[in-house]
């Protein structure tokens, strides 16, 4: 990778050029599909402020974990926001389902199951979910998730392993009704 | 189709990012680097050195609330920009204080009614803590642990260790090839901003410990940048007298919360340093937040932690 030197000359690998343009859409995208739109465009500002500020540092990996990293930390500041933004979610999920019955998982319409999935999350533990959001709202790896968590690769399974339990569990249970 | 996936397709869409959001967060990051809210410099140096390692100290307590001040009444006004010139020339004479173990600044800043101070302590060498004293409105005492390595805090404008700080140049046009340097890494940085546009973050130098002939070559610099505008002697937030300036050009102060604002500097008429900046609401011209410097300089003593303040990070 390409790094650009910030020392004025002198000796640390650090921030890619074009970090913004590059970067901004998906890391706005991640924090609007935990938060909201609003909520996001204020926080993804910021978590180009933080990595700038910060300094990116080559021998911690990767660019892309290391902004969803800031990013969700922007975002445990407001875990209520997002506990209550799922929790709604749910109940508005639950006024428009009518019809669920005998959907397999890789036949149904995503959207029958915002509601259920949206309670598991609201339920899970802030560090859990934070594993669950990173792989699945930015496709990162389970080693880019430990990297961007600053958390052994084993505990990103323990923790992805726990929630999956959970939100099968919600989903068992809503497809059983 | 897995759990995560269906996650992934059931979670509610973003909206299509606008050109104007991203707009706005590219000024936002961009003009971040121009001297204004200095405890927010402080928040994001931490909040950033916390995703990598650290060691520090920092303190959050109470303070009572006080009242906005009103925005800044302009006393007279100056010939344009040849006060700054003026004001270099005195300062290029002046003989300060060059140690000490601690640069200490003592800052009061205010923002929806509500005021707070920031203590802060640079070491001069590594192996001194800083410390950063924050008393809030909030009932709450926090004490943080930060690395600066021996760094000047605050890098909008660029990274410097206070070895390279004391180091700058006092000639003009070495000190001009310096700035240019710290342009070309934030362009290379993404942020193609014209050097031109990214000159009135060198204000930030007017409230760092550099030599005065430092601080002189500064105001020269800015006095001659195109988007300067000296407005004359105004008195500043906490009642004293200053020469207010403007250095970003309209338009580059970005909002506060919902608020569109611009932000001007005070400088102190006697040494030439920052005195304070105030964020001005761009409809009206109130005061949406400020950020003063009560005191500032080197001293010998070292910082002291309250009791009672827990330690975090």
């Amino acid at each position: 990778m390409i790094v650009h030197n910030t020392r004025n000359g002198v000796e640390r690998l650090r921030v890619p050029p074009d970090l913004f343009e590059t970067h901004f859409e998906e890391i706005h995208r991640y924090i609007a599909r935990r938060l909201s739109d609003d909520v996001a465009d204020d926080l993804a500002a910021d978590v180009f402020l933080v990595a700038l500020r910060g300094g990116y540092d080559g021998v911690k990996g990767e660019v892309r974990p290391w902004l969803y990293g800031i990013a969700t930390n922007l975002v445990a500041r407001h875990r209520r926001t997002e506990v209550s933004r799922l929790k709604a979610l749910a109940r508005a999920a639950e006024r428009h389902v009518e019809d669920r019955e005998d959907e397999l998982l890789d036949r149904v319409d995503a959207a029958r199951f915002t509601g259920p999935l949206a309670g598991a999350l609201a339920g899970l533990k802030r560090r859990d979910r934070d594993v669950v959001l990173l792989i699945a709202l930015s496709g990162l790896t389970h080693a880019e998730v430990a990297e961007a968590l600053g958390i052994p690769y084993g505990t990103v399974a323990s923790r992805l392993n726990r929630a999956r339990k959970q939100l099968r569990k919600a989903l068992k249970e809503d497809v059983d009704g | 189709m897995d759990e995560l996936d269906l996650i992934s397709r059931a979670l509610p869409e973003a909206r299509p990012l606008s050109p104007e959001v991203v707009a706005q967060a590219r000024a936002r990051v961009a003009t971040a680097r121009a001297p204004r809210h200095r405890s927010r410099a402080w928040t994001w140096t931490w909040a950033g050195a916390a995703i990598g390692t650290a060691a520090v100290v920092g303190v959050v307590a109470l303070v009572a609330n006080m009242a906005e001040p009103a925005a800044p009444i302009l006393a007279s006004q100056a010939k344009p920009n040849q006060a700054l010139y003026d004001l270099a020339d005195k300062v290029e004479q002046l003989k300060e204080p060059t140690t000490g173990r601690y640069w200490s600044e003592l800052k009061r800043e205010g923002e929806g009614g509500k005021t707070a101070t920031e203590d802060r302590w640079v070491p001069r060498v590594a192996a001194d803590d800083p410390v950063l004293i924050k008393r809030s409105y909030k009932k709450s005492c926090v004490v943080h642990r930060l690395d600066l390595g021996g760094r000047w805090p605050d890098t909008g404008l660029g990274e410097f260790s206070m070895v390279e700080l004391g180091a700058l140049p006092s000639d003009q046009a070495a000190l001009e090839r310096k700035l240019r340097g710290f342009h070309k890494v934030w362009y290379d940085r993404g942020f193609k901003d014209s050097f031109e546009d990214f000159l009135p973050g060198a204000a930030s130098l007017l409230s760092m410990p550099v030599k005065p002939a430092v601080r002189a070559s500064v105001l020269r610099i800015l006095a001659a940048a195109p988007h300067t505008r000296v407005h004359g002697t105004a008195t500043d937030p906490l009642g004293r007298p200053g020469l207010l300036v403007t250095f970003a050009k309209p338009g580059a102060g970005g909002t506060i919360g919902k608020v569109a604002v611009s932000y001007r500097t005070f400088l102190n008429p006697s040494d030439g340093r920052w005195l304070a900046v105030v964020a001005l609401a761009d409809k009206d011209q109130r005061v949406v937040s400020y950020s003063a410097l009560v005191s500032g300089g080197w001293v010998d003593e070292r910082p002291l932690v309250p009791k009672g303040c827990k330690l975090k990070g």
